[in-house]
Formats: C-alpha cells, sequence, structure tokens
C-alpha cells in the first residue's frame, strides 16, 4: 500500500467497538456508520451493543477547495481557454507552437488573477482562520504558476538551439520580483545617497543575479561615489559584459572565448587590488569570475536552490543548453544544502528540469486543488505533442489515456456540484473514450431542483442524444407534478417523455374530474395536442371529447353532433364516461334543426337499450327515449322528403 | 484531503446494518437489527421522514428503485420476508410483501431500471428470487433460483445494463440481458443469466477460500468490460474481469488484517470502497497501469466533525 494517503477519523466510540460499513451518494461523498456483520443464522437477540444512542450515519465528502466560491472565477475562465483550445484543434489538424503558448499564457493570467483576488481577500478578511485559509490557497496557486511558467519555458516555448538561460532569468525575476521593484523605486525617488539605504547593495547583487546588469549599473551611478575610479572602471567592466543571443551569428564557442577573455580581464584587474577601495565592488566583480568565497558569501540573497541556478548559470554557464537544467540544478540544490530538505515544489521543479514530464504530471496530482492543474496542463502538454513523443520511451504509456484519465476524473468531480455540473460535461465531453458513458451515469443523477434546472438537463441530454435520459428526466417531473395536483403540467411532461402508460393515467384523471365536476381543466392545452394526442388511446379520446365541447360551445352543433356519434361508434370510449356521451346527446337531439340522422338515432338507441340497466342513466332513461323517438320521426319525415 | 461534514442520528435502537442513499442524493434509508427501516430527508436539516414498521427481525438491507417508478423502498429480514414500500403523499406504505424463502433474507437489490422494475433477493435457505413487476395485471411474478449456494446466499448485485457489442457479431441480437452476481457460504462467487425465462449459472468463481461476505458489479462507464468486486472471510478481495461475462480473470486487490465484510462501487465505478472487521474503510483507485491503489481511508477514532 502507498504511505501517502488520506486517513480520516470517524469520532464514534460504537464504529471503534464493532466496525464500520458505508453507502455512496451521488457523485462521490460517503455515508459511514458503525457496522458489524451478523452472521444470518444466527439467533435473533438484540446485538452486544443494545441499546445504543450512537446509531449515526456519518456525512463524508471529499475537500474540493475549487468548489469555494473565490475560485469560480477560475473554474469558469479556465473552462472557457479549455473549450477554446478543443475547439482550435477541432477545426485543424496541425497547430503551431505559436498558438499553444498563447493557451499556456491565458491560462496562466487566469492563475495571476486569482492570486490577485486572493490577496485582495485577504487583505480584507477579518478573521483569522479566514486568513490561514486563503493564504493556503495563494501558497498552492503560487507554486502552479511557478510550476506552469516553468514548464511553458521548457515544453512549449522551445527556442532554437536549445536556449534557455534568457527565459530562464525571466522566469526568476517573475517570481522573485523584489529586487527590480526596489530598483525602481530607488530610481523614481532620485535621491543624494541612495546607498545610505540598506536594501541598496543587496539590491544590486540581486539584480546581478537575475541578469539586470543594466539597472545595476544605473544604481550604481547614483552612488555618491560614483566617480571614483573604482566605480568608473566597475561601470566600464559590465558594460563590457558580452551577451550570448541565438540570433546574434556568434557560435557558442566564439562567445566562449569572448567571455573567456572579459572574465580574465576583469581577474587582472581584482588581482591588481583595482576594486580593494570598496568592498562591495569587488564582491560584484568576484561574483562576476565565481570567486568561490564571493558566491558563498552572497548564498544568503537565495531563497531557494531555483533562484540560484539561473544566476550561477547566468555566470558560470551562459551558454547553457535545455538538456543539461537538471545537473545544474541538483549542483545547486547541492550548493544550498537542500539535498535532503526538497519540498513538494522544490522536487516537481527538479523533475521539470530533468524533462522527466511524467513524473511532474505524478506528482502534480498530489497538489491539493482536486485537479486543476493536473488536467489543465496535461491536455495543453498533449495538444503541443509534448506527451505524445514520451510513448516511444515508455512502455504500455498512451498519452492520450493518461489526459482522458485526468479529464475524466476532473469532470466527475464537477458533475457533482449543484451549479458547476454543466462545466463538468463540458470537460466530459472531451474525452472520446468513456465521456459519454460517464455523462449518462452521472447526468439523470444532478438533482432537479425545479422546472428550469430540468429544463436545462433536457437540452444538455438532446445535444448529446442521450433521448432516453430526456425522456427520464421528462417523466420523474411528470410524476412529481401529478402528486402536487399540477395534471396539466404533468400531461406536458408525460408528453416529452413518450410515456403513453402515464399519457393514459392522466388522461383518465382528466376524464373523470369532469365526470364528477363538470370542468374540463388546461382547456388550452387540449386545444393545442395536435398529433401528440397518438401517444395514448385514452388522450385521443380526450382530446377529441374537448374538440366536441369546442364545436358545441361555438353552436357548431351539425359537426358537434358528427363528431358525437363518431365517438360513440369508436372503441375508445372509457367505461365510466360512456354514459356522459349519451347525456351529451338530448340537447342535440331535442334543437330545432335536424342534427342526426335515421340511422344515427338508432345508434343512439341501441346504445341506450344495451345500457338500459345502468344506474347511472335510469333517471335520464324516460327523457333520452322521448328525445330519441322524437327526433326519429322528424328524422324519418324529412329524409323520406328529400327522397 | 476527505473532511466529515455532518453526522445524521438515525435514532434506531440497536446497530444499522445498511444505509443507502436514493437516486439524486436527497433522502437516506438505513435499517437496524430493532427490526425498523428509517427513511431521512438528508437535503433539508435531516429530518426524519418515516420510520416504517412491518419487520419483526433485524432488517439487513435496504434498496432504493428508481425514480422513473416513483418512489421504491425494499427491505430484507431476518423474518424471511421482503417487504416493497411505497410512498405516497410523504406516508410510506406496503406495498408488496414476498414471503415465499424459508430463512433470513441477507441482500436485496433492484434491476438498473432499463431491465424494467425487478429485484433480486439472496436468502440464507441458499436461493436467490428475483421479483418482476407486471405492469398489465399490476401483479408481481417470482422466479426462484433453487440452491444457488449451498448454506446460504449472502450478497447478490445486479450488472448493468450493457447492449452486446454489436461489431463482433452481427447475428446476435441486441437485447439487453439480465445478470446477476451472487457470493456464499460456499466460498463461490456465482454469475447468473436470464435464457428465456429461466436463470441459469453462467460459471463459478473459485477463489475464495472462506465465505464470500458481499459482490460488487461495477457500473459499466461505457468499456465493453465487466467488474465484479467480491471480498471475503478470508480476508481478500477479489476483483474479477471480464470481457464476455464467461470467462473471468482474478486479481487480488489486497489481503487485509481481517475479515472484509462490504465492497461498493462509487457512482461511475472508478472508485472501491472496501470496509471490514478491522474498522477501517479504504477506497480503491485503478491507476492508468491497471494496479489498484488505495487512494484514502477512514477509520474509527474520535476526531472531530468540521462544519
Amino acid at each position: 500500500m502507498e504511505t501517502d494517503i488520506n486517513t480520516i477519523l470517524i469520532p464514534s466510540k460504537l464504529c471503534n467497538r464493532a466496525g464500520v460499513s458505508l453507502a455512496w451518494k451521488p457523485c462521490n461523498d460517503l455515508g459511514i456508520f458503525a457496522y458489524e456483520r451478523k452472521h444470518s443464522g444466527a439467533q435473533d437477540k438484540p446485538s452486544q451493543y443494545y441499546p445504543t444512542s450512537e446509531a449515526s450515519v456519518f456525512h463524508v465528502r471529499q475537500d474540493v477547495i475549487l468548489f469555494r466560491p473565490i475560485l469560480r472565477k477560475l473554474i469558469n475562465e479556465s473552462n472557457g481557454t479549455f473549450l477554446n483550445l478543443q475547439e482550435l484543434l477541432a477545426r485543424k489538424s496541425t497547430n503551431t507552437q505559436e498558438e499553444m503558448l498563447n493557451f499556456s499564457r491565458q491560462y496562466r493570467s487566469i492563475i495571476r488573477a486569482c492570486l490577485e483576488s486572493l490577496q485582495e481577500d485577504i487583505a480584507r478578511s477579518k478573521s483569522e482562520a479566514d486568513k490561514d485559509e486563503l493564504q493556503n490557497y495563494i501558497t498552492i496557486f503560487y507554486s502552479i504558476e511557478c510550476i506552469w511558467h516553468l514548464c511553458e519555458i521548457l515544453f512549449i516555448d522551445s527556442t532554437p538551439g536549445n536556449v534557455v538561460l534568457p527565459h530562464l532569468l525571466e522566469w526568476v525575476r517573475f517570481h522573485f520580483p523584489k529586487y527590480e521593484r526596489n530598483a525602481a523605486e530607488m530610481l523614481c525617488e532620485n535621491q543624494e545617497e541612495l546607498e545610505m539605504k540598506p536594501e541598496y547593495w543587496p539590491t544590486i547583487i540581486g539584480l546581478m543575479m537575475q541578469g539586470r546588469v543594466r539597472i545595476a549599473r544605473g544604481l550604481l551611478k547614483q552612488h555618491s561615489a560614483a566617480d571614483t575610479r573604482a566605480f568608473l572602471l566597475v561601470d566600464q567592466c559590465l558594460k563590457a559584459m558580452p551577451q550570448f543571443d541565438v540570433y546574434s551569428g556568434l557560435s557558442a564557442s566564439e562567445f566562449h572565448l569572448q567571455w573567456q577573455h572579459w572574465v580574465m580581464d576583469i581577474q587582472s584587474k581584482i588581482d591588481a587590488k583595482s576594486f580593494a577601495s570598496h568592498k562591495n565592488l569587488e564582491l560584484l566583480m568576484k561574483i562576476v569570475v565565481k570567486d568561490e568565497l564571493a558566491w558563498s558569501e552572497i548564498k544568503k540573497h537565495f531563497e531557494t536552490w531555483y533562484e540560484l541556478l539561473p544566476a550561477w548559470l547566468f555566470y558560470a554557464e551562459p551558454s547553457v543548453k535545455s538538456y543539461e537544467l537538471g545537473t545544474f540544478a541538483k549542483y545547486c540544490i547541492r550548493q544550498m544544502g537542500l539535498e535532503n530538505k526538497l519540498k513538494h515544489l522544490d522536487t516537481v521543479l527538479l523533475a521539470a528540469m530533468e524533462y522527466d514530464l511524467l513524473e511532474v504530471i505524478k506528482e502534480i496530482q498530489k497538489m491539493s486543488e482536486n485537479g486543476w492543474f493536473a488536467t489543465h496542463l496535461a491536455n495543453l502538454l498533449y495538444h503541443s505533442g509534448q506527451l505524445t513523443v514520451l510513448e516511444k520511451d515508455v512502455d504500455n504509456f498512451s498519452a492520450k489515456a493518461l489526459q482522458e484519465f485526468l479529464i475524466v476524473d476532473y469532470g466527475t468531480m464537477l458533475m457533482g456540484h449543484k451549479s458547476l455540473w454543466q462545466v463538468g460535461l463540458s470537460y466530459l465531453d472531451h474525452c472520446s473514450e468513456s465521456g459519454i458513458h460517464i455523462i449518462e451515469l452521472l447526468l439523470p443523477r444532478v438533482p432537479v431542483d425545479n422546472e428550469y434546472k430540468a429544463q436545462k438537463i433536457i437540452r444538455e441530454a438532446v445535444k448529446r442524444e442521450l433521448h432516453h435520459i430526456a425522456q427520464f428526466v421528462c417523466k420523474v417531473q411528470g410524476m412529481k407534478c401529478v402528486k402536487r395536483g399540477r395534471l396539466g403540467s404533468a400531461l406536458t411532461w408525460a408528453l416529452k417523455s413518450q410515456d403513453s402508460t402515464l399519457v393514459s393515467l392522466l388522461a383518465n384523471r382528466f376524464l373523470k374530474d369532469y365526470a364528477a365536476n363538470g370542468k374540463l381543466r388546461n382547456t388550452d392545452l387540449l386545444f393545442n395536442l395536435g398529433p401528440t394526442m397518438l401517444s395514448s388511446d385514452r388522450l385521443i379520446f380526450l382530446g377529441k371529447y374537448y374538440e366536441f365541447h369546442k364545436l358545441y360551445q361555438d353552436r357548431q352543433f351539425q359537426e358537434a353532433g358528427k363528431l358525437l356519434i363518431k365517438l360513440l361508434e369508436s372503441k375508445i370510449i372509457p367505461k365510466y364516461f360512456w354514459y356522459i356521451l349519451l347525456l351529451e346527446t338530448i340537447p342535440l337531439l331535442e334543437s330545432e334543426d335536424i342534427i342526426f340522422s335515421s340511422n344515427d338515432t338508432y345508434m343512439i338507441i341501441n346504445f341506450m337499450e344495451e345500457n338500459q340497466f345502468d344506474e347511472r342513466i335510469k333517471d335520464k332513461l324516460d327523457v333520452l327515449r322521448l328525445a330519441t323517438a322524437r327526433n326519429l320521426s322528424r328524422a324519418v319525415l324529412y329524409e323520406s322528403e328529400l327522397n | 484531503m476527505v473532511s466529515l461534514l455532518q453526522s445524521i442520528d438515525t435514532g434506531h435502537e440497536d446497530m444499522i446494518h445498511d444505509a443507502e442513499v436514493d437516486y439524486y442524493g436527497l433522502r437516506l434509508a438505513t435499517c437496524s437489527s430493532d427490526n425498523s427501516v428509517k427513511v431521512y430527508d438528508i437535503k433539508n436539516g435531516n429530518t426524519l421522514l418515516d420510520d416504517l414498521k412491518g419487520h419483526f427481525g433485524p432488517v439487513w438491507q435496504v434498496a432504493w428503485g428508481h425514480p422513473k417508478f416513483g418512489n421504491l423502498l425494499a427491505s430484507c429480514s431476518y423474518d424471511k420476508k421482503v417487504i416493497i414500500w411505497k410512498e405516497t403523499n410523504g406516508k410510506w406504505g406496503k406495498y408488496y410483501e414476498y414471503a415465499n424463502h424459508d430463512s433470513s433474507v441477507n441482500s436485496v437489490q433492484f434491476a438498473p431500471a432499463e431491465f424494467g422494475l425487478v429485484l433480486a433477493c439472496g436468502s440464507s435457505d441458499g436461493s436467490i428470487s428475483i421479483l418482476s413487476y407486471i405492469r398489465e395485471n399490476n401483479t408481481w411474478d417470482a422466479k426462484k433460483i433453487q440452491n444457488a449456494h449451498a448454506i446460504g446466499c449472502n450478497a447478490v448485485c445486479w450488472s448493468p445494463a450493457i447492449y452486446p457489442e454489436p461489431a463482433f457479431d452481427n447475428n446476435s441480437e441486441h437485447t439487453l440481458k439480465k445478470m446477476l452476481v451472487s457470493g456464499g457460504c460456499d466460498n463461490l462467487v456465482k454469475i447468473w443469466k436470464e435464457e428465456q425465462d429461466r436463470w441459469i449459472e453462467v460459471c463459478k468463481l473459485e477463489v475464495h477460500s472462506d465465505w464470500v461476505r458481499d459482490v460488487a458489479w461495477a457500473p459499466s462507464a461505457g468499456l465493453h468490460r465487466h467488474i465484479i468486486a467480491s471480498c471475503s472471510q478470508d480476508r481478500r478481495v477479489i476483483i474479477w474481469s471480464s470481457d464476455d461475462a464467461i470467462t473471468w480473470n482474478s486479481t487480488v486487490l489486497h489481503t487485509f488484517d481481517d475479515v472484509i465484510w462490504n465492497v461498493s462501487w462509487s457512482l461511475n465505478g472508478n472508485i472501491l470502497a472496501v470496509s471490514g472487521g478491522d474498522n477501517k474503510i479504504t477506497l480503491w483507485k485503478q491507476s492508468l497501469e491497471g494496479n489498484w491503489q488505495c487512494i484514502s481511508d477512514v477509520g474509527k477514532g474520535s476526531s472531530q466533525i468540521n462544519n
């Protein structure tokens, strides 16, 4: 078993005495309770813990810092960038380094914005606990920013000739900005005797360490003794420092020669005690020529080994190649005496400098920001082709599988949040292998709080052609409306769910309601049924019956009569409803115009006589007989005249 | 990191034997040696919704029905009965009672909704029953697998509804096959399949050396691959995998320090939770390389609840 697993303790004595079991709660929560497996053949008697007051279920959940409102912007904005990237890739098969670099910078600027808002919050927050929590997030996202930036330099923004130092210097300046900031302040103040400030010399040394030679010279010129010989000499030396530039046309060996000359020149000046009058100037020059004593003296200026690394390279190996970084990184770790004290961030940075990308991704998965970093970085590296090249060297490694594995976890986690589930979906959409199936498992589990959310879930399901899920959600909504007595909405949902049994059940409810109190509900809905009516016989009957009502109300008695006869002839009349239809014939039989032909009337008579012993029409039977007889005589006379 | 959110006092007077959360994670059902089944609203303040009385012995397991069929809950008990409860207007009532076992009913589970309203239960009398609701005449049909496990069946679990992969065999019918896995006192894990109205044994998996306590068929995330976890008195958890549900490969997940009682899969089948007599719950996840790794554990003790 691995050692770095999380352990959580359940505060229950009963759990301790008996044992524990659990239940899963969607998506990845747990319910934990004291449990003891009893042999089912054992005697039925209370357990040894009876009676207990500790029969509790403990609700345990993975701590997801990403669900904190303060990080919502990070989630949403990175989601936007992620989707843009996938969209770009879908549009074209090849992608340029330029574009990938652009995306990487977008992600970094999202992290930066997140850090800034965390910093603002920390300034505003009043409680110590809040401050600690925010500080913890800042530490996490600072590390992420630092690693991402380095990975961008090493894996995405590779420069010709594997020249890496200028980027590294930029990286270290970005993450240790205090020297540049101090220098800017001092130069702006335009004060006399800047050297009286305690940070004057540390700033100059710091600038020199970050390769900011020109700014360092600028500060030296503000020294009140800037016109003395030693100062002028230093300025002259620094001005002459050869710069390695891959575009200058100078080969590495030519540059090397120039550099050697320059160093020798300074060394001879040191030997000649040209700077001896001024301790700090001499130290500066000794650093430039890699004097060991001088370097060990300034070690205290460095917070970490990776701050030392670019500085050391700048003076010792200015033409360092990217693939040599690992060796020098280890050298700097030894110099700082940190071999056995590496923290997590150190390990990741070292792995990156050793170009061990798999180790980087493995390590960043352990960071406690719930996979945000690993998911987005791996996706970007995969599309830059950096992960795929590893397939050659590592057995059974699939770059695609790795990045999808991360996306699945991240998407699944978001699916568990009440308002981020749609963001989760958009990630799962980009896992070709299993994404849609996971959506199939998780989407119907999104709790439906209201109709609006139900509509949203249905839209998402239909978008992915998961029609059975859409239907399922409609059905559940329909059932909910039935329970609340909202039959109209229930019918609408039932029709959408295409569940004919539920539709019939509801049509029955409408008809029974009418039978009981003579009112048809939700007439708008019934009027607009259209072809959906065909989903159940009972609904057809309901729809047609409503049509009859409408015609009758509009005084279109002929049409109403025809429809009524059709309904009586049809086999779809519910048992509990036929007598109502029969009663509806009375006013039509008695109307001034002849509406029913003799044949129609015979049919009504037959129908009536078949059911003459039914309780429900017993007292209406006389009226009906009279009406049918009168209408029959009128119809027969009229029909004989026509012939 | 994992943290404890809250505790729900169930008010049961004796040990809880099972706790299950409904489809959406809004309600919790628990059952206990005190013969009762309780239902809680865990979304709004953990209030007790109902206390279901109907069993006359310890209630071993509860199972929620799919919301598509309304609000249904099944429970099985030492009293040889399975009760299906139905909620109407906030109150739970007996919907159907099945009393055709000769001994304690130890395990009950509803089938995936794709198979219709169907449930399976396993009993100490060694048999497994499969109950199916017939909509046309509002009745329940029962089929029984006699002598499924000698001395007794401890656990049953349905396979997820997976359509057979069409690419391999064009002639095969593209219908869902109902399948079950069961574990028993004969140290065996067995796979069952419905074949033209009859349930037949597909295979018998022999690796455990003591009673099989629990079996769990992993939800399928679209891979045409079956995975089952089983745990046993022999302190081992075994992961069984198969492409066709006929031939199975076994891997020992881990040999624990104590008897293992329960195994269960997370919703999308990516995490397996294992609990047992050592008062610990461990969570396992398969890495990309295919190894099973313990990612977290939850143990006994007395830490504070962080609200």
